[in-house]
């Protein structure tokens, strides 16, 4: 370890990443304190009455939620990634857009079309056929319209891995007798462990932090419990408390997995860059995957628009329409800025994690979710302590620069940073992902070649990782497009984005003028994957 | 392709530092969990009549507390508009709200609306009444909001969670009002006889009601005037199906909270957050607020909507409002108790 270490090189980066972390970290410390702070008398309520049941409805929601989009996610990204399909660029984006639709508005949708006077009572109405209801606002309902829309971070992450396995295992494999499906359970998904683990930990830690579904379908859950402490019975400590106990569970259970998995990773199996050539699916594969893709396309995007267009026809048009532009503008720079920053910290932490497998890298490597771990609202707490100290500590300099007292925390400085630490987990989980079934052959290669560190990860790791970062850029693109908790709070004055103003009118029920931004968000991200298709297409040829 | 990427971002990024820089002008800044348009195009109006700069940074009311602490004497924000009363006595608690005076605001609003100790005043008013099926109910069988937890009503009582703040205030109120004992057995009684767990928001309640999954639901005029005047037909159709009784006019009072507002204890532009104070509290502001947003004006010169008038009107609960506040952690603590979800 002590040899690695000298590896020449590797200080510049160790020391960037190390500064990274810290950075994640800080905000963080803070609520970590609070777990040694004694316990409030809520604390003690909230254990005495409620805690066991919604500690079982957040357990129900994730197991549940994590079966469906695990399954679903890892058949849709093998089928793609495996073979040859008609049109199978444009069935990929579309079966990831319906990550742009936030569940709570997706809960919207749905207990629009199923409650009293939804959308499918009006249409049994005019058939005049006498209806049943299906009672959504459940929780089976909430597991079905998370695992809907939270089923491409599974796709996303999964796919990214697929696409870069080498085809000799699996050759290997059906070569010594093996069918397709076996190869697939036995060789295929252990090796796709981590991945598979990497996209379901963001799909539990969204069900974990989600307020607004829950809270609108009456399901409490620890998240409920959190804001209960707060909002209900103005316990901020208490609240901090509980949801620092949270991160800490994930975190635990995220390094044993990390652990045990050790040895068990693809970075042994020396990848190859390139997959070669897709396969022609049988015709029985052929109508099961039609089947099922075309069953969630209806209900996570071709629902979901038509009730959505349809409540955006007949809302009230209001003047504050006109200020479009600079909402628009908001959304969309905010989001490039915290994607470039969340993917280059993640390229930079996960090459340290390759190029230095040891403790403190592995330890890095799971730091990186703090901010992902954790209800939003806290994290804006610990950002806001953050950033206010930091303005005071630099008050002097701010006196003789004539800026205001508070430059850095009223600027839009600080709703780019806790952006960017929220969703460092995001694109480090795809990139990561990348990396490690990249190996470091090549890079050594290079440098045994003499070529100098820049060079050889713009030569020569970065055209193998192209994939894992363009993924890594969507979901983070569209993951900061919808995000509403920390924007809301640490936002600047006069500052809107798409997604303020969904729950600005979603939150007062007015779902049919908040339908009109839901589809502007669903449009940007379009563009977005748009734009990315073009790219990718370009740099396979 | 790349190059374009990064000329775009420089581009964004010096955009962004760039509308950091602030201009000497007169200006007041204001912390706000009311997001309403109507609101923005109030604000507007203000500042096309005094020239002074209304900036609005809209969040949730706890959060916007917990900013406002954490920013202690640095803060920018002049005022804080909440649209519960629990939460500006929750501010007050805190200190980080101060007195304030002005002659017009007392002339405005009247005094059992506004805070005893001058640290804050309502701007709009809601009451919880219980909304009943026209086509089923006699609103003869109706009295107060204690008798929807007799037996007669089982299985037909509909209201939204606990975690709701309304359903949190009018718990408070019967606390203050009744003591804990009797508010405890009230929200039980009102548990076991809930015809389905709680679920939706208001307008969700009413449609049940009308759709026959309960009787009665307890719910907000203001998402009355929300259903009735949805761009949604059916929606209409609903409201219309829906009638309004005010709770409790032989005892105590139908239950109210407010939406109101506060200074900041360390705002720099007071003189302009009590200007502006001022003119919501006027009569022009107070016209906008009752006709666009179904919310009953404080200012008495003002009438009501017709969509309100119509509902009737009502005596009051006679309370404290700072009261509802200093209840409301008790409240949800009973509601956990009871098992309220």
């Amino acid at each position: 370890m002590f040899i690695k270490l000298k590896n020449r090189g590797l200080s510049p980066l160790l020391g960037i990443v190390t500064l990274v972390i810290m950075a994640i970290v800080l905000p963080s410390v803070f609520i970590f304190i609070k777990l040694f702070h004694p316990v409030t008398e809520s604390w003690l309520h909230i254990k005495k009455y409620v805690l066991a049941d919604y500690l079982g409805n957040s357990l129900v929601l994730v197991v549940g939620v994590s079966m469906i989009t695990g399954v679903l996610g890892t058949f849709f990204a093998w089928s793609l990634s495996n073979y040859k399909w008609k049109y199978g660029l444009l069935l990929e984006n579309l079966l990831f857009l319906p990550m742009a639709i936030p569940p709570y508005i997706a809960g919207y949708i749905y207990g629009g079309i199923f409650t009293p006077f939804g959308t499918l009572d009006r249409i049994f109405d005019k058939i005049g056929v006498k209806g049943f209801r299906i009672d959504i606002l459940s929780t089976g309902g909430a597991i079905f319209v998370f695992s809907l829309f939270l089923m491409p971070y599974v796709l996303l992450v999964s796919k990214g891995f697929f696409e870069k396995l080498p085809k000799t295992i699996e050759e290997s494999s059906r070569l010594l007798g093996r069918g397709s499906l076996e190869t697939f359970i036995r060789v295929v998904l252990p090796m796709a462990r981590g991945s598979l683990v990497g996209g379901i930990v963001l799909v539990i830690l969204e069900v974990l932090n989600d307020y607004g579904l829950v809270r609108y379908f009456g399901i409490p859950t620890f998240s409920t419990a959190i804001y209960q402490t707060w909002f209900g019975m103005s316990d901020v400590d208490g609240a901090v408390r509980l949801a620092a106990s949270l991160m800490s569970i994930v975190i635990i259970i995220l390094l044993i997995e990390q652990f045990l998995r050790g040895k068990g990773r693809l970075s042994q199996a020396r990848a190859v860059a390139d997959r070669g050539v897709k396969k022609e699916a049988s015709k029985s594969y052929r109508i099961v995957f039609g089947l099922f893709s075309s069953i969630y396309l209806i209900f996570a995007l071709i629902i979901p628009i038509t009730q959505l267009s349809w409540w955006a026809s007949v809302a009230k048009q209001t003047s504050i329409m006109r200020r479009f532009g600079s909402i628009l503008f908001n959304t969309i720079s905010v989001g490039l800025i915290v994607t470039v920053l969340v993917v280059i910290a993640g390229v930079l932490i996960g090459n340290l994690s390759r190029l230095r497998p040891g403790i403190l890298s592995k330890v890095y490597a799971r730091i990186v979710i703090l901010g992902y771990s954790i209800p939003a609202s806290i994290i804006a707490i610990g950002v806001l302590v953050t950033f206010i100290s930091i303005d005071r500590s630099l008050g002097v300099l701010y006196d003789v620069m004539d800026l205001k007292n508070l430059f850095l925390s009223s600027s839009k400085f600080i709703l780019i940073f806790a952006l960017t630490i929220r969703f460092m987990a995001i694109g480090f989980n795809n990139i990561e992902s990348g990396f490690s079934k990249m190996g470091k052959k090549y890079y050594e290669a290079s440098k045994l070649l003499g070529r100098g560190e820049w060079h050889t990860f713009r030569y020569v790791d970065f055209p193998i990782l192209k994939p894992a970062i363009i993924s890594a850029g969507i979901l983070t693109f569209v993951d900061v497009l919808k995000e509403l908790p920390l924007t809301l709070i640490l936002r600047p004055y006069n500052f809107d984005t798409l997604a303020t103003r969904v729950y600005t009118y979603a939150g007062d029920e007015m779902i049919h003028e908040a339908s009109v931004y839901s589809l502007m968000i669903i449009g940007v991200s379009v563009v977005a994957l748009i734009i990315l298709s073009l790219n990718r297409k370009g740099s396979r040829t | 392709m790349k190059k374009i990427l990064s000329i775009i971002l420089i581009a964004v990024l010096t955009l962004s530092i760039a509308g950091c820089a602030t201009e000497e002008e007169k200006v007041v800044n204001i912390y706000t969990d009311r997001h309403y348009d109507t609101d923005q195009e109030l604000y507007d109006k203000f500042t096309q009549e005094t020239g002074i700069k209304v900036n609005v940074v809209k969040a949730e009311s706890d959060e916007l507390l917990e900013r406002l602490s954490t920013e202690g004497e640095d803060t920018e924000a002049d005022l804080l508009v909440t649209s519960d009363v629990g939460r500006l006595y929750r501010a007050g608690e805190m200190g980080i709200i101060k007195a304030f005076d002005s002659n017009i605001v007392e002339a405005n609003v009247p005094e059992h609306l506004r805070s005893s100790e001058n640290l804050w005043t309502a701007l709009t008013v809601r009451a919880r009444v219980i909304a009943y099926a026209l086509d089923r109910v006699d609103p003869s069988d109706l009295s107060t909001y204690e008798a929807l937890t007799e037996p007669e009503w089982a299985g037909k009582v509909l209201v939204r969670s606990s975690g709701n703040i309304y359903n949190q205030s009018l718990m408070a109120s019967f606390i203050a009002l009744n003591g804990e004992e009797a508010a405890k057995e009230w929200a039980a009684g009102l548990v076991a006889n809930m015809a389905r767990t709680p679920e939706g928001n208001d307008r969700d309640q009413m449609k049940a009601v009308v759709a026959g999954e309960g009787d009665v639901a307890i719910v907000n005029t203001y998402y009355v005037g929300k259903l009735l005047h949805s761009s949604d037909e059916y929606e209409v159709e609903v409201g219309e199906q829906i009638g309004v009784f005010f709770p409790n006019q032989e005892t105590n009072g139908t239950h109210i909270n407010i939406s109101g507002a506060a200074l900041t204890k360390h705002g720099a532009n007071s003189e302009e957050a009590i200007q502006l104070l001022e003119f919501l509290t006027g009569e022009v502001a107070q016209n906008d607020y009752a006709s666009a947003n179904y919310e009953y004006p404080v200012n008495e010169a003002v009438e009501p909507s017709d969509l309100l008038k119509s509902f009737g009107e009502f005596k009051i609960q006679d309370i404290d409002l700072s009261l509802l506040g200093e209840y409301n952690d008790e409240a949800v603590r009973l509601f956990n108790e009871v098992g309220w979800q």
